[in-house]
């Protein structure tokens, strides 16, 4: 992904998408001025890699949690 | 209707090997406990100060949750899948802050990621029914 769709990213209306671009943004920038070794922000990429995966668990978590809800819900009512 | 209801409920709650990944983990007053302290610990990272020793509260705090996840059951695939990415994270941080001098710049970044993770995973184990 480019660096400009990276800013165009972190300035979009999608809370979580803009965070997740910022931080890109601010890892390659930390790196192009000498503050990160080349390991470092690989490290970081990844890391950033890895919450993605989190917050995909993180939503499976919470439809299946609807779901009990909802069936113990309508179970009170009938 | 009543019977179909409580047959639903029954297999949701239930062992049956089938239907065990569509079943969450339920609420746990440690487990929230400790996914808390664990967002705070990471709130908590100062980056001007040694680092080994604070990624090693985050490391401690996150065993205990995913020993006592494991101990608990079956049913805590949830939560060991939710917190795995954590532990990678805090694994790397420990193994850079024994190889190398700290880099407070490294720090900060690892810090943001850190505290974004653990709010997330927080947000999910505190939300189960």
């Amino acid at each position: 992904m480019s660096m400009q769709a990276l800013y165009e990213l972190a300035g979009c209306d999608r809370a979580w998408a803009a965070q997740r671009a910022a931080m890109t943004i601010a890892i390659v920038e930390q790196h192009q001025q000498g503050r990160l070794s080349t390991e470092e922000a690989r490290e970081l990429m990844q890391d950033l890699v890895r919450m993605d995966q989190l917050d995909q668990e993180a939503d499976d978590m919470a439809v299946k949690t609807a779901l009990v809800t909802a069936v113990w819900a309508v179970a009170q009512v009938i | 209707m009543k019977t179909l209801v409580a047959a639903i409920l029954a297999v949701l709650v239930s062992g049956c090997a089938q239907v065990t990944g569509l079943v969450p983990s339920f609420w746990d007053d440690n487990q929230s406990a400790k996914i808390v302290d664990l967002a705070v610990a990471a709130q908590r990272i100062n980056c001007d100060q040694p680092q080994a020793a604070q990624a090693q509260i985050l490391a401690d705090q996150l065993q205990w949750f995913r020993v006592y996840s494991e101990l608990k059951g079956s049913r805590q695939r949830d939560v060991l899948t939710l917190t795995l990415p954590i532990e990678q994270t805090v694994q790397d941080w420990q193994r850079r802050t024994h190889q190398q001098p700290d880099n407070k710049t490294y720090c900060v970044l690892k810090r943001e990621i850190l505290v974004a993770q653990t709010k997330r995973a927080a947000q999910a184990v505190l939300g189960r029914f």
